[in-house]
């Protein structure tokens, strides 16, 4: 698949500060805060994959997103390469989660 | 399908949705034109994100998202409408793939809470500002949640029958482990990307999350603002920074807080009618101005030194700025600052405030009511130099402060007549 752009985002000091975090909490919230700690290892381990940290709705779907989607969803792959074949590496790119 | 009507009178109104509601805001109406009026946090978390959406906006899909609720306040036009299009998706739900359809104006007044797990999109965005105060919930094992990209799409036409069925995240993170979480957006965001849609797809049978992002949002800030982020004022402290933020469209942002709190005000005046000439200074206070909505003309900032201490005391600089979403101008406690311009605008307000190694300081304010207005004509700055305090109050403090405000806000609500709107203004 088409790798991410790469930036370079310094993640050296997150794992201490989520730990930090969770050995100041209250019982309670330590669970969540387990959960937060495993949600984010992946973006830890591999800071390349980070883009946004963020939870909105899609951009406007009036380009080649759009299409891509539609036919994305529409569609059983065989295989990665599948999908990897419709992009348009001008303007779209796709990765795979 | 019927669509529900909320009157820009209604502040508080429940749907068929449970959890899909309006609540009130903690606003402090402006009386009169000259006057500001203030948008404060809600209760909670005190994370504010700001979403801007440029000409011709449109939505083209819905969004779920399984670890996070929304709290959404419109600003923008008065006279716009906006349309909601929401639907039930949680696999535990009651009213799972109820549809629920809102016309509303755009109100610093009230905001709109959709509930994770309930599909949302909306048209008649355009040039509308939304305000995001998010409350974010974790879980282990949750196929649908990714924590980078909090996202799961849904075709507008899509039949009620194929919208999915998710399982939400159930653990409210602290609200110390809200502010970390926003704390590591703003360090990922100080390089701005384009928001990917993400989209679940079929491959060889097993269901998987693909992103699909856009190449051609080529962000042109770096050269647009090269030379206004270089130079921005002679007065020391005084700059024009770049905001952490995401391309949500190839002309929209989503502007994440500047600052370790996270908590920011939101401020609706005409400059020119609010300073009317007069400059505005801070003596515990720094503030940093970020503009949301478009504006069509500079506005100028005229700022004066007034810091006893400053190696640049005395200096006066006039800054013509195109203020934009994308960055913010800080102006430090004991800058008198005075603003020209004739378009309303929408300002996000981030302050630091500061105190003495001895307080009380009685030849200062105290925190919160420390503006004062003077007129240009008669400015002396050896007679109004301000001894600013050094010493920055910590995050916990700025949300002790942010968390009285919203009390004596529901007091006053909560008095007979709705309270004194004079003393709605208590920090």
């Amino acid at each position: 698949m088409n790798a991410q752009p790469k930036r370079t985002i310094d993640v050296t000091s997150w794992a201490a500060e989520i730990t930090a975090l969770a050995t100041a909490a209250p019982a309670h919230e330590k669970e969540a805060i387990r959960c937060f700690q495993a949600a984010m290892r992946p973006y830890l381990e591999d800071p390349s994959r980070l883009r946004t940290l963020l939870g909105k709705i899609a951009a406007p779907g009036t380009d080649q997103v759009a299409r891509l989607a539609l036919i994305a969803r529409a569609r059983n792959f065989v295989s990665v390469e599948e999908i990897q074949n419709l992009v348009d590496n001008e303007s779209v790119q796709i990765s795979l989660e | 399908m019927s669509l529900i009507t909320i009157e820009d009178e209604t502040i508080e109104c429940k749907f068929a949705i449970p959890g899909l509601a309006f609540e009130a805001n903690v606003h402090f109406p402006a009386r009169s034109p000259l006057e500001m009026s203030k948008l404060a946090s809600s209760p909670g978390p005190l994370i504010s994100d700001y979403v801007t959406h440029e000409r011709g906006f449109a939505y083209g899909t819905y969004g779920i998202h399984v670890g996070q609720e929304d709290r959404l306040t419109f600003f923008g036009d008065v006279e716009g409408k906006i349309t909601g299009y929401f639907v039930d998706c949680r696999a535990d739900s009651p009213a799972r793939r109820t549809k629920v359809l809102i016309e509303f104006s755009p109100s610093l007044a009230r905001r709109l809470i959709v509930p994770q797990g309930v599909a949302h999109t909306f048209d008649g965005l355009e040039f509308v500002v939304t305000r995001d105060e998010p409350i974010w919930y974790m879980d282990e094992g949750n196929p649908d949640y990714n924590i980078d990209n909090d996202l799961v799409s849904v075709p507008r036409e899509a039949p009620l029958e194929d919208f999915p069925l998710v399982r939400v995240n159930q653990r409210r993170l602290s609200d110390e482990g809200h502010r970390l979480f926003s704390r590591f957006q703003q360090r990922v965001l100080n390089s701005p990307v384009g928001y990917s849609q993400r989209e679940k797809v079929t491959v060889a049978g097993e269901s998987r999350y693909i992103l699909l992002s856009h190449k051609t949002w080529t962000d042109r800030f770096e050269a647009e603002f090269a030379d206004l982020l270089a130079d921005s004022s002679p007065i020391q402290g005084v700059e024009v920074r770049k905001n952490a933020f995401a391309l949500t469209g190839p002309n929209s942002y989503t502007v994440v807080p500047s600052y370790s709190h996270c908590i920011s005000d939101v401020l609706s005046f005409v400059p020119n009618l609010h300073f009317r000439g007069q400059f505005k200074v801070h003596s515990r206070g720094e503030v940093s101005l970020c503009a949301l909505n478009p504006v069509h003309e500079d506005v100028v900032f005229d700022l004066l030194d007034l810091r006893e201490a400053s190696p640049t005391r005395g200096a006066r600089h006039r800054l013509s700025l195109r203020l934009d979403p994308r960055h913010s101008i800080r102006i430090p406690a004991g800058v008198a600052h005075c603003m020209d311009g004739r378009e309303r605008l929408f300002v996000r307000c981030e302050q630091r405030f500061f105190v003495g190694d001895h307080e009380p300081r009685l030849d200062l304010p105290k925190i919160g009511s420390d503006v004062r207005w003077l007129s240009a004509p008669n400015l002396d700055c050896a007679s109004e130099a301000i001894d600013v305090p050094e010493l920055e109050l910590p995050d916990s403090a700025m949300a002790l402060l942010a968390r009285l405000e919203i009390e004596n806000f529901s007091k006053t609500q909560n008095q007979p007549g709705g309270g004194n709107p004079a003393q709605w203004r208590s920090l």
